[in-house]
């Protein structure tokens, strides 16, 4: 199993125990990684707003890039899993739409011939692996912790891309009970944490990652993990502005699948990378450090 | 949609947050781009550089026009 990696923006410039947490639980999984060299940025569904054409090139060339490679991409941010996914697919059924953006990527000697499939790390791990590998690849799992789950919108919506909500969400709660977690439904659970709107509207954007926790914290969820960098984001730094803003204070650990994965198959995150996370991760670490 | 969205982009109707984002993919080819600690961090984990096809990508929103149209140059 071979996959064309791509890291987009946010993972290597800001989430790098993400990063590396992939890179050392794929190949164990027999999953081979070949990165992408010069892979360009998604581009984000901002861009989109500000220009479509625009959009679709830009995710377009990283199509060309894949194609090129012979692979189908594997991509670990939500945001970008959309934006591909939606891409390829506008362009492989829009021959049109497909001409006008070929048009444009002749100028950077490209052209899409739609010839790849975009995958998220969810998609490799629960269909292309299969949650039985998984399962028989954790050493030391997580009895007893209980999860709280945070797919991340993009990963679910829109149905028409996607096997709808049930499926994004239910993709990753069987992942986590297989490292022998137990997950946990929660109040707000199918809402947005909010994370697009950082940067953009943080007034807007912190009560809704604060509704999040209240709904986590009352039903007793002890850990969250999340597949999306964005959420990530809202999850772990989101508390300190929550507690600096509302006075309130969660102290739930944020975990990347990768991470539980990680761990729960034995292989150790490091100083560096508990560090890395603002809301210490203690209370999980116990007997693994 | 995406259309109506656009049009308001054309005409300035674009949250600061948004243009930022518009503006570093231009200038250096990606939304978000590392800081210091994490260029160094990279490195000493063996990690590939982070080198963006910056040309690339301005050569495809010159051609779309993306930078008349935000107003971004």
């Amino acid at each position: 199993m071979k996959y064309a990696f791509f890291l987009g923006c946010l993972i290597p410039a800001r989430e790098l125990s993400y990063e590396i947490s992939v890179r050392k639980v794929l190949p164990a999984l027999g999953v081979e990684l070949v990165d992408m060299k010069e892979a360009n940025c998604c581009a984000p569904f901002s861009i989109q707003s500000l220009d479509y054409v625009s959009w679709l090139a830009l995710a377009a060339r990283n199509l060309c890039i894949a194609e090129e490679m012979g692979l189908d991409i594997l991509t670990l941010c939500n945001d970008c899993y959309e934006s591909l996914l939606m891409v390829n697919t506008v362009l492989k059924q829009n021959p049109e739409v497909k001409d006008q953006v070929n048009e444009v990527l002749s100028e950077v000697g490209k052209e899409f011939k739609g010839k790849t499939e975009v995958k998220h790390l969810v998609d490799v791990l629960h269909d292309d692996l299969g949650v039985k590998k998984v399962k028989n690849a954790v050493k030391e799992p997580f009895t007893k912790l209980k999860v709280g789950t945070q797919p991340g919108c993009h990963l679910a919506k829109p149905k028409r891309l996607h096997l709808g909500v049930e499926w994004g969400f239910g993709a990753l709660d069987e992942l986590v009970e297989a490292t022998g977690a137990e997950t946990i439904e929660y109040d707000k659970k199918e809402m947005c944490c909010g994370g697009p709107l950082r940067g953009i509207d943080d007034e807007l954007a912190r009560p809704l990652v604060r509704q999040k926790l209240i709904g986590l914290k009352n039903a007793g969820v002890e850990c969250v993990v999340t597949l999306c960098p964005f959420c990530f984001l809202q999850f772990d730094l989101g508390q300190l502005e929550v507690k600096r803003h509302f006075k309130e204070e969660y102290n739930l650990p944020v975990l990347h699948f990768a991470e539980l994965l990680r761990m729960a198959m034995g292989i150790k995150l490091e100083d560096w990378e508990i560090r890395s996370h603002r809301i210490p991760l203690d209370s999980i670490l116990k007997g693994r450090l | 949609m995406f259309a109506i969205r656009n049009l308001a982009a054309m005409e300035g109707n674009v949250p600061e947050g948004v243009l930022t984002q518009a503006r570093s993919l231009m200038d250096t080819g990606c939304v978000v781009n590392p800081v210091r600690t994490i260029v160094i961090e990279r490195e000493k984990r063996g990690l590939a550089r982070i080198t963006p096809p910056t040309e690339d990508v301005q050569k495809i929103l010159r051609k779309t026009a993306f930078n008349k149209k935000t107003g971004i140059e």
